[in-house]
Formats: C-alpha cells, sequence, structure tokens
C-alpha cells in the first residue's frame, strides 16, 4: 500500500461512472456548470466539461526516490496513471481527513488523479472573483486563475493541464537536482 | 455519264424526282428548276460549312448555271443529269474518291453552260480530290445523307491553323466527329442495316487508331485500338448489340472530343480511363493498360518527349515552373502514390548524384537519369509543375552525358547536387505541406542553363574544361555517407520497398491498436498468474487426497484390528454364517467407501492437472501470439533512421558553405527501425550538433594540413539500439573541446574561483549549463545560443541523457541517448518494504547469492572468485531506510560504462517478462527508471534502470542551477527574429528557413502587428516584406527608429520591388539591408549574420 501516506480510502462505489455523469444531487444547483471538490483548505472547480471520475478503489502502488506530493501510480483500464497528493504541496498546512476518495482527471494518457477530501458537488458559476488570490502553494500560483467565496468555502478555478505539466516537469527534473 | 444513272437514294429530292416521272408541264418544270436551285444551293451551303470548299465551288457554279436557266431554255435531259447530284454529292462527303469524276462530269455538261475550259475542271477535280484526302473521309457505306446533314455538329475547321500538332489534332477531332455521326445514326431497331453500319464504325475506327498513331497520340490510338476490339468482339458475340454497349461508345467519343480539346493539359484524357473500365464493355480495359494509357495520353506530340522534333527549350525559369501548386482536378490516388514515392525517390536521386561527386560511375548516371524520367513522368501525371519542369531538365542534362558517356564534371556536378537538394526540399514541401524552397527558381535556372549550354556547345565541349569529378574543390562539400548510401543498396532497395502496396491509416488508430496489443500481453500473463495459483492449489489438494486415503487406509486397519480383538474376546465360537457377512459391519463398508473417494478424487484431481496442463500450453500459445501482434504493430510506428539523413546532410553542406570549411558526413546504423516520433524529435538536436561541430570542432582547412590532418575535416553519426534506448555518436576529428577557455569562462561567470581545483569532466558540465558559451563573439552557424546547452535541454525534455568524450586535437564525441516509447524487457521483481520494483535486466550481468562473510568493509566492497566489486545497496540507491535482512542475500553484477558494481538486495520474488509503459503524458521521466509495467495482479510496479541509477548517483551537481529557476531555461538564448510577412506561405518559408538555421522565429501579418509585438519584446533582427496592408515595411521601420529601445535594432527588408525608388525609400525610412526576392537561403543568412555581428560589435 501507500507508503508513508495515509491508506487509500475507500469511496462509494460508482461504478467507474464519470463523476460529472454521475446523477446530480438532490441539493444540486439547476444550473450546475462546475465540479467541486476540496483538498485541504480549498475548494477546486473544474468545468464540467472535463473528463473526471471517481474511481473505485484501487492500490496506489508507490514509487521511491520522488517528491513526497507524488503518491505512486494506479492502474485504470491498463493506462498507468499518476497519483498527486495536493496536501503535501510545499506550504500546504491542512492535514488531510482519514477518508479521502481518488479522483481521475482526463483521458488515456492525459490522465492524472487527485486524493481529493469529499465527494464532488455540482456547483453553477460563481458570480465574482475575489480581488486577488490568497496566498497558495508554490505550484499552484501560477496555474490559478481566479477565487471566488461560496457558502465559507474558498474556491479556485484552476487550468489543471497547466498544473500537472508543472508537476511532471518539477518531478522529472527536481530529482536530478537532489541526487 | 454511267455514274450519274446509278440508283437514287432518298435524298432531299426524291420527291422531284419521283414526280418527273408523272410527266412535265410547264409551270411544273419551273417549279422544278426552282427547287433543284434551292436544294443545290443548301448543298454547297453544307459543303462549305463542312470545308469541302471545292465541293462548295462546284455547287454554287451549278447554282449559278440554273440561275440562267428558264424552263424554256431548260434542256429536257437537265433534270436526268441533276437527278444524281445529291447522291454524288453524298457519296463525297463521305469520302468516295470515284464520286469526283460524275461531279466533274455535271459540271462540264454543256446544257448547263458553265464557263469552265478543261484545265479548270481539272483544277477543281484536282482540288476535290486534295481536300477529300486531306479530310481523310471515308467511303460512304449505308450512310443517309438526311443523317449526315442533320446531324452535323459544331465541328467547324479552323482555317489554317498554324502550328502542325494543331493541325493534327483538328483532323483528329474532324475524324472523331465523324465517327461521334456513325455512331448517332446506328439505329438499333433496324437489324438489317445494323450489321453494315458495325462494319462501317470497325472500319473507321481501324483508320483512326491510324491517323491517330501517326499524328503522335498513341494513347488515342491504344484507346481506339482497344475499342475496336469491343466493337468486333460485340459483332461475334452471341447477343444483339445492346443500347447500353452504343451509349458507352457515344460517351467515350465525347471523351475523345474532351482529350483533343486539353490534350496539353496536365490530366488530360484521364475522364476517358474508368469508364472504358465499365462491365457494359465486352472488354473491359484492365488497370495495368489504362496505367500505360495514361502515360501514353499525357505525352502527346509537342509535350514532354515525344517523338516529334523536340522544341527549342527556354531560357528562362519562371515562378510558374517551380510552382508546386496542384491542380484544382488533381487525382486524389495518383497523388498519394506520388507523395509515397517521391521521397524516396529523391533520395535516391540525391545518393546517386552524391557518389558520382564522390567518384563514381556511369551506372550511378544511369540511376540518376532513370529516377529523373521516373519522377518526371510521375510529376507530369500529377501535374505538378515545378517537380516535372526540373527532373525534365535534369534528365536532358544527364541523357546528354549518358550519351556521350561522360561523367558530369565538377561545376555540373556542384549544380546537379542543388538541384538534388531542391527536389529532395520540394518532396519534404509537398509531403509536409510546408512551403516550397526559396531557391528553387534559381536552382531550375541553373540547371537551364546547363542544359542549354549542353545543347549549344555540345557535353564533349564543356567537359573538356571541367575538373575532374573526383576531386572536390575547397568551397564544396562532400556529404555522401560512406557506408549508408553506396551504390548497391540505394539503387534498388528504396525503390523496391516503394513499390509494396501502401495503406495510410490515422496515427491515432495504430496508438490504439498498439495500446489493445500491450493491454493483451498484460492480460495474458494476468491469465497466466491466475493458471499458476490454480496450479499450486490443485498440488495442494492432491497432497490432501493422498493424505485422506492413507488416514482411509488405516481406518481400515485400525477396524480390521477392533473386530479381531472383539472376536477373540467373544470366546465361543458364532454361528457360522455363509458368507462371512458378519465378520463386516457398516463401519467396514465406510472406511472403505472413503478410501475409494479419496482414490477417485485424487484422480480426478490428476486430470484437473492434465487439463490446466493443456491450458498452460494454450496460454503460452496465445501469449506468443500476442508478443508477435505488439512486434507487428510496433514495426508500423518505425521508420529508418535513413529517412532524416538527407536533411541532416543538407545542414552540414549548408554550414559548410557558410563558414567556408569542408567536411564530409559518414553515417552508419541508418537502417536502423526507430519510432517515428522519437527519431523526429532528434532531428532538431542533430542538426545543431553538426553545425556545432562544423563551426567549433573542425578546423579551417589550412590548419588542419599544418596539424597533419586530411584538408577535409570527417564526422560521422553513427545510430545504435541500446536497450529501451536510441544511441547516437557524432564524432568529428576537429580540435575537442577547449577546457581552457570553458574554465576561462567559467571563472569569469563567477562559478569557480581561479585556484578552485575542477576536473575535466566537472567542465564538461559547464558548457551543459544555460547561456554558457565560450565564445566571444557571435558567428552565423552556432555562436547564436545554439550551445551544447540547448541540445542538452531539448534531449533532458524527452527523458534522454547527452554524454561528451572529448581528445584533445583528435575531437569531440557527442553522445545522445533517447528513450524508446515503449518496449518489452526481461525483469527481475523485487520487494522493498512497501515498494514493488522491477528492475530492468539492462546491464546485468550476474545474479549472485552471497553470504555475509563475502563483504568487506562493512558492505562497501563484494568478494566473488577473487575479484573485489564495489558494492551498494538498491535501498542507498533509492534514498531509503536499510530494510536489508543481515545474513544471505543477493547480488546483481551491473555493468556501467567500464565499471562493474555489485547492487545488493534482499532476494528476487520473480522472473518475467514485462511491457514497459510511459509514465503517462505529463510525467515525462523519472530518473534511475524506464517507465513502469503492470504486473499480473493488476498492480502498478516501476521499473528501474540499474546502470542509469547508478551513474545518476554519481552525478551529485552540475543539474541544481540548470532546474532550480525556469527563468534560466536555455531556450532563451536563441537569437529571435522577428518576420513581418503578409503572405502566409513567405512567412512559413523563412521561419523554416531560419528556425532549421538555430533562430527563434516570431512571425507578424504586418506592420500593425508587428508593431504590437515589438512592445512586448525585443527581437534580435526584424526581417520585413515591403508591401503589407495596414502599415507597410516602410512605415514599420520608422516606428521601429522612433522608438527609444528599439533604435538600434537591425531591419533587413526582402522584397520583390527593384526601383531605385523604393530602395530609397526604404533605406531612408532606416533600413539596414535590402534584399530582392528571390533570395538566397545563403546570402539572407549571412546578412543576418553580418547585421548581428555588427549589433553585438556596436
Amino acid at each position: 500500500m501507500e507508503a508513508g501516506h495515509p491508506k487509500p480510502p475507500e469511496p462509494p462505489y460508482l461504478g467507474g461512472l464519470p463523476a460529472n455523469d454521475a446523477a446530480l444531487p438532490a441539493d444540486a444547483p439547476a444550473s450546475a456548470s462546475l465540479l467541486g471538490f476540496r483538498v485541504g483548505g480549498w475548494g477546486f472547480l473544474l468545468p464540467i466539461s472535463l473528463h473526471c471520475e471517481v474511481i473505485e478503489p484501487l492500490p496506489v502502488n508507490p514509487i521511491p526516490k520522488v517528491e513526497p506530493w507524488f503518491s505512486g501510480l494506479l492502474n485504470i483500464r491498463g493506462n498507468i496513471v499518476p497519483v498527486i497528493d495536493l496536501h503535501l504541496l510545499p506550504g500546504e498546512t491542512a492535514a488531510p481527513p482519514k477518508k479521502r476518495y481518488l479522483l481521475a482527471i482526463g483521458r488515456g494518457e492525459k490522465t492524472m488523479a487527485l486524493w481529493i477530501d469529499g465527494y464532488p458537488q455540482m456547483l453553477a458559476e460563481m458570480a465574482a472573483p475575489l480581488p486577488s488570490l490568497p496566498a497558495l502553494p508554490q505550484q499552484l500560483m501560477p496555474c490559478a486563475r481566479n477565487a471566488y467565496a461560496h457558502q465559507g468555502q474558498i474556491w479556485l478555478k484552476v487550468q489543471f493541464e497547466p498544473l500537472f505539466k508543472t508537476l511532471g516537469i518539477r518531478q522529472t527534473h527536481k530529482e536530478e537536482a537532489t541526487l | 455519264m454511267n455514274e450519274l444513272s446509278g440508283p437514287v437514294g432518298e435524298d432531299p429530292m426524291t420527291l422531284i424526282h419521283e414526280s418527273d416521272e408523272a410527266g412535265l408541264t410547264a409551270s411544273a418544270a419551273g417549279q422544278r428548276l426552282e427547287n433543284y436551285r434551292e436544294n443545290i444551293s443548301q448543298l454547297a451551303g453544307q459543303a462549305d460549312a463542312d470545308g469541302f470548299y471545292g465541293l462548295h465551288d462546284a455547287g454554287s457554279l451549278i447554282v449559278e448555271a440554273l440561275n440562267l436557266l428558264t424552263q424554256e431554255t431548260a434542256p429536257p435531259e437537265l433534270f436526268d443529269v441533276l437527278a444524281d447530284l445529291p447522291d454524288v454529292f453524298g457519296r463525297y462527303c463521305f469520302g468516295d474518291e470515284t464520286s469526283i469524276p460524275p461531279i466533274i462530269q455535271i459540271l462540264a455538261y454543256p446544257g448547263l453552260q458553265i464557263p469552265l475550259d478543261e484545265n479548270e475542271l481539272a483544277m477543281l477535280a484536282n482540288q476535290l480530290a486534295t481536300e477529300l484526302t486531306a479530310q481523310n473521309l471515308l467511303d460512304d457505306g449505308n450512310w443517309e445523307a438526311d443523317d449526315f446533314f442533320a446531324d452535323l455538329e459544331g465541328t467547324e475547321p479552323s482555317s489554317a491553323p498554324s502550328k502542325e500538332t494543331m493541325e493534327l489534332v483538328e483532323l483528329l477531332e474532324m475524324e472523331a466527329a465523324l465517327i461521334s455521326r456513325l455512331l448517332s445514326s446506328i439505329n438499333l431497331e433496324a437489324t438489317g442495316a445494323l450489321a453494315g453500319q458495325l462494319e462501317t464504325l470497325i472500319d473507321n475506327l481501324e483508320r483512326y487508331e491510324n491517323a491517330a498513331n501517326m499524328a503522335g497520340f498513341e494513347g488515342l490510338a491504344m484507346i481506339c485500338g482497344h475499342v475496336n476490339a469491343n466493337v468486333r468482339l460485340f459483332c461475334a458475340g452471341p447477343g444483339p448489340f445492346t443500347a447500353g454497349q452504343l451509349q458507352a461508345m457515344r460517351t467515350w467519343i465525347s471523351g475523345v472530343h474532351g482529350y483533343l480539346a486539353s490534350f496539353s493539359e496536365a490530366g488530360a484524357g484521364l475522364q476517358m480511363l474508368p469508364q472504358l473500365g465499365e462491365a457494359v464493355w465486352a472488354l473491359p480495359i484492365s488497370m495495368d493498360d489504362a496505367a500505360k494509357i495514361l502515360v501514353k495520353l499525357q505525352t502527346p506530340p509537342g509535350t514532354g518527349n515525344s517523338a516529334s522534333e523536340p522544341t527549342a527549350r527556354q531560357q528562362t525559369a519562371t515562378a510558374e515552373d517551380v510552382s508546386l501548386d496542384l491542380p484544382d482536378d488533381v487525382n486524389e490516388e495518383l497523388l498519394d502514390i506520388l507523395l509515397q514515392e517521391l521521397p524516396v525517390q529523391t533520395q535516391v536521386f540525391s545518393s546517386a548524384i552524391q557518389t558520382l561527386r564522390a567518384g563514381g560511375s556511369l551506372a550511378d548516371l544511369e540511376t540518376a537519369q532513370r529516377i529523373a524520367h521516373t519522377v518526371k513522368g510521375a510529376a507530369n501525371t500529377v501535374g505538378i509543375k515545378g517537380i516535372a519542369q526540373l527532373t525534365h531538365f535534369l534528365e536532358d542534362i544527364l541523357v546528354a552525358c549518358a550519351e556521350h558517356q561522360k561523367l558530369p564534371g565538377h561545376e555540373l556536378l556542384n549544380t546537379l547536387v542543388d538541384a538534388a537538394d531542391c527536389l529532395e526540399a520540394m518532396s519534404e514541401s509537398l509531403n509536409d505541406l510546408t512551403p516550397p524552397p526559396v531557391d528553387a527558381l534559381e536552382t531550375l535556372q541553373k540547371v537551364l542553363d546547363w542544359a542549354n549550354r549542353i545543347d549549344a556547345e555540345g557535353i564533349g565541349e564543356i567537359e573538356a574544361s571541367g575538373s575532374h569529378p573526383g576531386h572536390s574543390g575547397p568551397q564544396t562539400v562532400a556529404g555522401g555517407s560512406e557506408q549508408g548510401l553506396g551504390q548497391a543498396e540505394v539503387g534498388e532497395t528504396p525503390v523496391e520497398k516503394a513499390q509494396t502496396t501502401m495503406v495510410r491509416v490515422a496515427a491515432e488508430q495504430m496508438e490504439a491498436f498498439f495500446r489493445q496489443a500491450g493491454e493483451n500481453i498484460i492480460l495474458n500473463s494476468q491469465a497466466n498468474e491466475r493458471l499458476r495459483r490454480i496450479k499450486n492449489q490443485l498440488q495442494a489438494m492432491e497432497a490432501q487426497f493422498e493424505l485422506l486415503r492413507q488416514l482411509g487406509e488405516e481406518l481400515d486397519q485400525l477396524i480390521d484390528l477392533k473386530d479381531l480383538s472383539g472376536r477373540s474376546l467373544m470366546g465361543s465360537a458364532p454361528k457360522f454364517d455363509v458368507l462371512e457377512m458378519d465378520q463386516y459391519n457398516e463401519l467396514h463398508t465406510a472406511s472403505r467407501r472413503m478410501v475409494e473417494a479419496a482414490f477417485d478424487a485424487r484422480e480426478l484431481n490428476l486430470d484437473a492437472s492434465k487439463e490446466l496442463e493443456a491450458m498452460n500450453k494454450l496460454l503460452e500459445d496465445q501469449q506468443r501470439l500476442a508478443t508477435e501482434t505488439q512486434e507487428a504493430m510496433m514495426k508500423t510506428r518505425l521508420v529508418p533512421v535513413s529517412s532524416i539523413i538527407p536533411r541532416l546532410q543538407r545542414s552540414l553542406r549548408q554550414t559548410c558553405r557558410l563558414t567556408g570549411k569542408n567536411c564530409d558526413l559518414s553515417v552508419s546504423g541508418e537502417h536502423l527501425m526507430v519510432d517515428g516520433d522519437t527519431l523526429n524529435s532528434m532531428v532538431d538536436p542533430l542538426m545543431h550538433l553538426l553545425r556545432n561541430a562544423v563551426d567549433h570542432g573542425i578546423e579551417p582547412g589550412q590548419a588542419r594540413l599544418t596539424l597533419g590532418k586530411p584538408q577535409q575535416g570527417h564526422i560521422s553519426i553513427e545510430f545504435d539500439r541500446d536497450g529501451n534506448h536510441i544511441a547516437v555518436r557524432i564524432k568529428d576529428d576537429g580540435r575537442g573541446l577547449d577546457y581552457a577557455a570553458i574554465r576561462n569562462a567559467a571563472e569569469q561567470r563567477g562559478a569557480i574561483t581561479t585556484d578552485q581545483a575542477v576536473t575535466e569532466d566537472d567542465l564538461k558540465r559547464f558548457i551543459l549549463r544555460p547561456n554558457f558559451s565560450t565564445r566571444t563573439q557571435t558567428t552565423q552557424t552556432s555562436g547564436r545560443g545554439v550551445g551544447m546547452d540547448v541540445v542538452n535541454y531539448e534531449v533532458l525534455a524527452q527523458g534522454g541523457t547527452l554524454a561528451l568524450h572529448s581528445v584533445p586535437g583528435q575531437g569531440l564525441t557527442v553522445e545522445i541517448k533517447i528513450p524508446l516509447p515503449l518496449s518489452r524487457s526481461h525483469a527481475l521483481l523485487t520487494d522493498i518494504g512497501p515498494y514493488r520494483l522491477a528492475l530492468s535486466n539492462k546491464g546485468i550481468r550476474q545474479i549472485l547469492f552471497i553470504g555475509a562473510g563475502d563483504l568487506g568493509d562493512d558492505g562497501a566492497w563484494l568478494t566473488v572468485d577473487e575479484a573485489t566489486y564495489p558494492a551498494i545497496s538498491l535501498n542507498k540507491l533509492l534514498n531509503l531506510p536499510d530494510y536489508l535482512k543481515t545474513g544471505h542475500r543477493t547480488a546483481l553484477l551491473v555493468q556501467n560504462n567500464d565499471q562493474t558494481t555489485a547492487v545488493l538486495l534482499d532476494a528476487i520474488t520473480d522472473s518475467l517478462d514485462i511491457v514497459i509503459k510511459s509514465l503517462g503524458f505529463y510525467i515525462k521521466k523519472i530518473p534511475g527508471f524506464t517507465g513502469a509495467a503492470i504486473m499480473g495482479d493488476g498492480s502498478v510496479a516501476p521499473v528501474l534502470d540499474l546502470p542509469e541509477l547508478l551513474r545518476t548517483a554519481g552525478d551529485m551537481d552540475g543539474y541544481e542551477a540548470y532546474f532550480a529557476s525556469p527563468g534560466h531555461l536555455p531556450v532563451s538564448t536563441l537569437p529571435t527574429v522577428l518576420v513581418v510577412d503578409d503572405s502566409l506561405s513567405q512567412r512559413r518559408a523563412l521561419e523554416q528557413l531560419l528556425q532549421d538555421a538555430g533562430f527563434q522565429v516570431k512571425t507578424a501579418r504586418d506592420g500593425i502587428e508587428a508593431a504590437e509585438q515589438l512592445a512586448g519584446y525585443r527581437p534580435d533582427i526584424v526581417l520585413t516584406d515591403l508591401e503589407m496592408p495596414r502599415m507597410n515595411g516602410i512605415e514599420l521601420t520608422a516606428h521601429i527608429r522612433t522608438r527609444e529601445h528599439l533604435k538600434s535594432l537591425p531591419v533587413i527588408m526582402i522584397t520583390s520591388r527593384t526601383t531605385q525608388t523604393h530602395r530609397k525609400m526604404a533605406e531612408e525610412a532606416g533600413i539596414n539591408d535590402y534584399l530582392v526576392k528571390p533570395v538566397r537561403e545563403d546570402d539572407l543568412l549571412a546578412t543576418i549574420q553580418h547585421l548581428l555581428e555588427g549589433e553585438l560589435a556596436a
């Protein structure tokens, strides 16, 4: 199992249905266009058009000698998917909850999985962004576009592809630097 | 007058003739005369329209004569004479020469009083005969004059055509119109006349075939012969001649009209061929024949290599002559074939020319000539003028050389090399849809000049003044590969390869197939894993059943014993039972049954084991098949290394021209098949390295001679497969790395202090750092920031490695290793704590089981068979806490470069074949790992590359500075060129040229866009067009000169305007140079270099 990280939680089985295809919760806004999920103190917003799925409990296979936030690799239907733990990005202080889920974002080779703190929720487009971004972990900063306050939670609109690229390059090259 | 009294056909005057029999009244005779006048006038008009001027004259003379006659003066036998006139006129029109004397006889009839003497009549007869011959008209069979007159089409011949070919075409058009009319007149209902009509048709088609052949339209003649064969089959066939067949003939003849109207255009005659392949024909045309005919159709007289007199070659090449535009009605299928063949053909052509330069033979000349001819034909067929023209003139030159058994001289060879380069660039341009080469026009002109010169002076004369082809002059570059592109290989193999049938499939689909094939292997290994477990379970069951059987036997014995003892206890003799049944109770029966059941269960278990064995064999077969499938899929992604060599050679030649150095290139391993994407990604780094080698490494010719080296520098590129990597070594025989200069530069940058001890290896790593250059000056070729740092960055970005091996004075070898995307490997599995790791067998020489006593110095050394190896535990290599147990362990002897290291681990848990996959799109590479593999149980194990892990563990520094700050990425050190042009093709052409030359290129569509961009960054140089919408080049230059931070920015204007006024205006606006299109690549690069150097100096 996972080394140095909490044991992967067992999320409700969704039969591999894409999270954004799953039945809308009863309280979901009629005009839901975003998918929100939480990691630590932050809420993240995904456009509903982006393919993502909460995956059934699968073992995450850890890799030695990598950044702590790189939890390891998953086998999702024959695709090898890296798993990222945003909790462990430098600068993130909140402790992860005991029960966590895995959210895979993207398709095929271009898939990354994230540990998320709760089941994702559908949200309507939010009105006015906050005038400035709150202090964020260094890797998140360049990829965050806007921040919104909604129901007592700060939500971040993050460009995930650039974020994954940044993290990927970081992983590839950081290791050479630290050896 | 015999002919005149012959049978009368159903002509327009039949009624008149019939009424004659009823007897004439005076008014009736007048009316009749009037009718004749009118009808003969009509016939004469028609004859005129048909081009039968002699007949027209004859008709007109008769009409005039009739005008002078009245019913009183008209002799009574006149009408008898005139009665045959429509018939003879009709026969004349259908080519019957025997109709001429009756016509003359009518004209000479005294009753008409036509004022022609014998001489004049003879002249007219002569004219009639001449015109008939010219028209090549045919005997009238069962023709009806009504049809003839009614069906006349607009085939009016043009008067006195100027060119011989056009005359022939007109003749053929007229004859086609005749056949067309013949076909129109065929009435399928009139079965009696049909046979005769078809006979006529066959005769006509035969004549047409001959005529077409004589006129040089071989393709048309072939088609005609084919159609005629069909008509003969129709006639001979059992079934009737159908309406469908007749319609097919009519469609065909209208196709002939179409072809004749546009025979000189590309694709002419193409539309005729598919129709001839239809099933309605008794003998549909075959693909092979169609192909042969098509070639002939495309080379009618007056175009290409016709049989007719060669036309004078043009003197000046025009932009149209180098155009790679596809015709609007391009045949996609032919184009596809051309696009597949062209790169192979141009490459072979180039190689043949290179071999010629390196002292080749007439065989190379023939190869080049053959390819020029083939490419010319193909390009003509598709309609790509640029390629057709170039190869046409090249062929002329090569044919002239071959005819005189002369190898081309040095000067001519230079032109041929340029032309070969240009041809390859054109081929690439067509395939990549990139802009055509910018120097095409200039190259074509050179080729044209040579062709014309050879025509004028003869090849013998020219070659007498040329140098020997075997010696290259100092300014030239011999780019031929010594090993790879020899004649034997280039002459045959690639061409043969090109002839196999190809299928185009979307890359995405191939990716999907490939992934699925990989999945198959993984699933199979998962099934194997399950099987292995079941086998183990069956073995355990078998043991259990055996135990059960033994226990049963024991029980049986115990029961027997108990019985015996019981009986002995009873004392008295019991009542005797006949069957001794009293001695067996239920316990006996149960125990017996149990033993038997245990035995049966064991048998069943053995049967199940046998089934599993069979299953195992099936799975093995499936695995083999899946592996073969994957290998076959893999091959579809593979391209030979040789496919990028022409580009590398062009780059080298260009660099040599720019630096004035002389250098040759040899390539080995070019037959290696490599993943296409990986190979393409290597082109840029390799071109950088080649330029670096020429510019920094190879010394100038004279200096080399002083050093005792051959004047010509040598660079070799070796491609090799190294496990899951492709390894490329670029070796030059130049001066090698200048460590003193590197140290100096490092000191100046404060990277090291003057008294710091630094090894050569450390210095090597310095030059891989961003922005590190030992050059104090920017040079054209490689001092433009295209240093090792950029190459290193590009290689690392692909997860590869770069190593430098330098011997001062002898040269530098750069070794690049790029991982291939996916492959299979044999691997050992091991577990370290929570980590399951696959160790790729790469570099593992030996697996040893060792005791604690074999390790010395606290585990730092391993001694085996009196050999001592440095030892390190895998945990340490992976920065993991030491989980190692004490006592016995496993050691792997790993070969890394020249050193063997013992890697210690707890145990090997399994040994298996794995499919190595990448870590997805985002994580390109983790140092020390080649990827990951999916195990039989579905889990994922990272795959370790032990030699790389050992290597990177030794590199303690060098990369820190490199990656610490993204702002220092070396890409930014490339000099930037801003290209401003409103033409997309110009922008693209310049972009590609400059990128290949190692610049970072930005583009803008006009002055406004450029000005907007210039507000955000400052390029190193601007290339601008003059005329552009919104803001032109002059205005842009003026804008640049008014901005403080841009004031000194060099601006080159590239324009087609040649007048002094424009030049003056541009100079006044402040441009630095003014170049007129078309600009030679080398001139442009030299100008840029000059200006960049100037700015640096300023």
